[in-house]
């Protein structure tokens, strides 16, 4: 074989001209890219200023100012349910076309819209709640915007306080639970649990969802958090944890422990034992009869006919200080290449035509009050004021949340119990 | 003696070209690497290390990875050997029985997990496997085929005339296995095993879809340390160069074999005769072996064992009540068919580039080998996250919304497997005949065109329909990279529209799985009816 060793060295003028050209390929779509960005700038700025002075219901579309032409891109947290529906009516309602991104949980989207930080993809993030939101707004993606139909938010949910213009606008708001099937016996007795004690002292029949993926799975951390607190001597959150995470019987590993997923679906359709997806096919593995889950989520079960009657679906271990109120809110994107689409989205989300959607397809509660959600779920709907969610000041949450989660985390690896 | 040659011109770029490949990895790899490596903290270290009072979280993670790998490449092996041993025989459409076997190597994830969730997994027999041993079949079917066919590769370009010398005089089959094969074919075996153990450290998809978080590799690692609202870059920053150490100990491996492989002229060993029940045999093995694939590219057809169109009609109309906000079948396919073609053409660029260059050099084929190895050494995500920190938002070039990026990262992925086609061959070309070319008057591009054209035209073909397969097969930096529904391929889509148990929307997910799996198929096909081998 002959290797090319003896060849001399003689550049000549046409390997220069090709080395040239082959730079220039490679520079073009670059300088191509360089070119293209900046765009062309959207006027009129706001969508008021376009005509809109709202419309609550959402069909009148003599008084959405045409967005033809307009795109309109939203990062979700993977669970808008009702996209496709909430879509076509928009599209209908204002001629813009919409698109969708999709992440896996809304920490995911979160840390997406941190990486595209002042030039977003999306021009709408869906689904940050109180604890999140303070991260988007600490990030720095959010662009601020004081919805016209303003008013149609009660105050209770403005978690975010009196802050004008809203880091963003909330949409729906829901509880979240332990739910657990009495269903099954424990010891020949129907499972009961009064009290988040109850949860630790089955901790092998437990599902929960890893806060740093799950907002469920972090509002279920933040109510331990509440519930048991933070004490320099004594028993507190991360006993409850560790208590958790050892099992009732104080030995590692010994298969009585609690089962952390990193996302809701994984915990409530496979593990969860009263929950639909027993009844799919193939059928979940329900070997887990208590999970975190919504307050809603039997009536859900009941109204998709999972069960023929309440009585057959789960139960919610709703005391005092068991739930967390969650507000799911729509931010705009501080960079959003439409903000006049984005805007018009806010305030279409806030008309009825996107409240109604909220319970039927999300098993939430609407924030604007002329939408009922006992119309979808009757009597089975629990009114959403009989809760006792756990309480913790806003700035409490701000201040500690990264340290809480770093330490459920260090726990979680410790006695690897990390999905 | 030889009479001067009047004027030497061999086809080779001037040696400064290699700048070029290395400003490529400089730029897509080196600059992205940096952002993110150079998060990593004392603590972080510490924290990999698991000394007190860290846990041995991370610690006992790797362990089971490399159990995991350990475990997947004996199954890979343990098939593969048999199966190059049966393919010696001169077995009717034998290479097409080696072609099936390798062919899940350019598929899909999706295609492999769907294929053996229907086939040996729950939805099909019903057996439940755990997460551990469902990760090793599905790793040892990515990876047997291929191995089967280096294996093969080996075998038959042994100089078989060693064996024929030894057995002249006296040896007995015995001793010319133990003396003189084994220690000819040793060599290959072992590199093929760490080729292997490789791929099978480095799974992803695999993992993420079948691990069901007991089960993680360094990559998964990463990837759950860099996703959702707490990521904690320091942590990522120190498995990544965990990762990069055990990469670089495998290649340095993979390298010091390939260099004790012996370097004799081979006598191309004889098919020994086929027996029928060896035909048989291989026929229904290589029947088994395709089963997994033919229910991934049928089942878009069925739904709960019921033929239907009813799936694909879900998939192509926007207003079936099943379809997928914003997804578009034909919007889809070309996004991915735009990013294979952007990925090939800087990959074959790169390869090029750096074999004919690389000619001038007295270790040139060793240093064009380096360089196209180096993206293999590296975290596939890492690399992606640091591709978007370096020229996303706040990067020092923002290309977001280009395909630059994709094709940067496709280009990483499918250069080490393009330059395995490409390099031997150019390297190989004769300068003599180049020379009597020039010195007839023939100008370079002539002597180009009539000396390594014709012998390029098949490696080629190779190159650019198994770079254009692994570019559409790709899923973690299509993930990073495009995920936003307009600039989304057809792997992103399936992943989008996979809900577990929601038994439509996977069956929606299964048929675009049997749709990208039966074109990345086709493109493996033509490679391999030009004659290229994994």
């Amino acid at each position: 074989m002959t290797t090319p060793t003896e060849a001399p060295a003689a550049a000549t003028a046409p390997r220069l001209t090709l080395a040239a050209l082959v730079a220039l390929a490679l520079a073009f779509p670059v300088l191509a890219g360089c070119m293209q960005t900046p765009g062309a700038p959207v006027t009129p700025t706001t969508y008021e200023a376009m005509g809109f002075h709202g419309d609550a219901t959402g069909t009148n579309q003599s008084r959405w100012p045409s967005l033809a032409g307009h795109t309109l891109t939203i990062l979700d947290h993977g669970a808008f349910a009702a996209y496709t529906e909430a879509k076509a009516r928009f599209e209908a309602l204002t001629g813009a076309r919409v698109v969708q991104i999709s992440q896996d949980d809304a920490g995911s989207a979160l840390g997406f819209a941190i990486l595209e930080k002042g030039k977003p993809s999306a021009d709408i993030l869906f689904g940050l709640d109180e604890a999140l939101l303070p991260r988007g707004v600490a990030a720095g993606i959010l662009e601020a915007y004081t919805p016209v139909q303003a008013a149609r938010v009660p105050v209770a949910h403005r978690f975010f306080g009196a802050t004008h213009p809203w880091p963003a606008t909330p949409v729906d708001f829901g509880f979240i639970a332990i739910n657990y099937d009495n269903h099954t016996d424990v010891d020949g007795e129907p499972l009961r649990i009064a009290s988040l004690r109850d949860v630790a002292d089955h901790a092998g029949l437990f599902v929960t969802q890893d806060p740093r993926t799950s907002s469920v799975g972090l509002g279920f951390l933040l109510i331990t958090v509440a519930a048991f607190g933070e004490a320099t001597a004594g028993y507190d959150w991360r006993d409850y944890w560790t208590d958790l995470f050892v099992g009732p019987d104080g030995v590692e590993d010994s298969g009585d422990e609690a089962l952390v997923t990193a996302g809701w679906s994984e915990a409530y359709e496979q593990h969860f034992s009263r929950g639909y997806g027993q009844y799919l096919e193939p059928p979940g593995l329900g070997d887990k009869p208590i999970v975190v889950s919504y307050t809603e989520s039997p009536a859900a079960e009941v109204y998709f006919e999972t069960f023929a009657s309440i009585q057959d679906a789960a139960r919610v271990l709703a005391v005092q200080g068991s739930t967390w109120k969650q507000t799911e809110t729509m931010a705009i994107l501080h960079g959003a290449k439409d903000r006049v689409a984005a805007q018009a989205w806010i305030e279409f989300t806030l008309t009825d035509a996107f409240q109604e959607l909220v319970a039927p397809y999300s098993a939430v509660y609407p924030v604007v009050t002329t939408v009922d959600a006992n119309e979808v779920y009757g009597t089975m709907d629990p009114e959403p004021g009989t809760f006792h969610p756990a309480s913790m000041s806003q700035a409490d949450l701000e201040r500690n949340l990264d340290r809480w989660v770093t330490e459920w985390r260090n726990l979680c690896e410790r006695y690897d119990r990390c999905p | 003696m030889a009479k001067p040659v009047r004027a030497l011109r061999p086809l080779s770029l001037n040696a400064a070209w290699l700048a070029l490949p290395a400003a490529f990895l400089l730029a897509a790899l080196g600059v992205p690497l940096w952002l993110v490596l150079r998060a990593v903290s004392l603590e972080s270290v510490v924290w990999v290390l698991g000394v007190p009072p860290w846990s041995g979280f991370v610690r006992d993670r790797i362990w089971v990875d490399l159990q995991q790998a350990a475990a997947s490449t004996a199954l890979a092996l343990a098939a593969a050997i048999p199966l190059a041993l049966l393919h010696r025989r001169a077995i009717p459409g034998r290479r097409f029985l080696q072609a099936l076997h390798a062919a899940p190597f350019v598929l899909p994830v999706f295609v492999v997990v769907y294929g053996l969730q229907g086939t040996v997994g729950p939805t099909g027999l019903g057996w439940a496997w755990s997460p551990f041993a469902a990760v090793v079949v599905a790793n040892a079917y990515y990876n047997y085929g291929f191995a089967s066919r280096l294996l093969s590769t080996a075998f038959e370009r042994r100089p078989v005339q060693l064996e024929d010398v030894a057995r002249t005089l006296g040896a007995s089959p015995w001793h010319v296995t133990r003396r003189i094969t084994w220690p000819l074919l040793s060599p290959s075996i072992l590199g093929v095993a760490l080729l292997v153990s490789l791929f099978c450290l480095a799974s992803f998809g695999v993992v993420l879809l079948l691990g069901a978080g007991e089960v993680s590799t360094l990559e998964t690692l990463i990837y759950q340390n860099l996703r959702g609202a707490f990521p904690a870059e320091d942590h990522a920053a120190a498995l990544g160069i965990v990762q990069i150490m055990l990469n670089a100990g495998l290649a340095i491996g993979i390298v010091a074999a390939a260099r004790r492989t012996t370097r004799l002229p081979a006598a191309r060993a004889p098919h020994l005769p086929a027996r029928l029940w060896h035909t048989v045999l291989a026929w229904s093995l290589a029947a088994v072996a395709a089963t997994p694939i033919l229910t991934v590219l049928v089942g878009g057809f069925r739904v709960q064992g019921v033929w239907t169109l009813e799936t694909w009609r879900s998939l192509l109309d926007a207003t079936h009540p099943a379809h997928r906000g914003g997804f578009d079948l034909f919007l889809a396919l070309r996004n991915s068919a735009t990013y294979a073609a952007g990925a090939v053409t800087i990959s074959l660029l790169l390869v090029l580039v750096l074999a004919y260059a690389g000619r001038r050099l007295a270790t040139g084929r060793r240093v064009a080998e380096v360089l196209a190895t180096i993206p293999l050494g590296t975290s596939f995500f890492l690399t992606g996250f640091g591709l978007v920190l370096a020229y996303g938002a706040s990067g020092v070039l923002d290309l977001r919304g280009q395909p630059l990026l994709i094709w940067a990262a496709h280009a990483l992925v499918i250069t080490p497997l393009l330059a395995r086609v490409l390099l031997p061959v150019i390297t190989q070309f004769d300068l003599r005949v180049e020379e009597q070319a020039a010195s007839l008057g023939a100008s370079p591009v002539q002597v180009w065109m009539r000396t390594h054209l014709p012998a390029l035209r098949r490696p080629l073909l190779v190159a650019v329909s198994l770079g254009a397969a692994l570019s559409l097969s790709d899923l973690g930096a299509s993930l990073l990279l495009a995920p936003g529904s307009d600039v989304a391929g057809l792997a992103v889509w399936i992943d989008q529209h996979d809900r577990p148990f929601d038994l439509f929307a996977h069956s929606q997910a299964v048929a675009l799985a049997g749709l990208l799996g039966a074109i990345t198929l086709t493109l493996y096909a033509a490679a391999d009816r030009a004659g290229g081998r994994l």
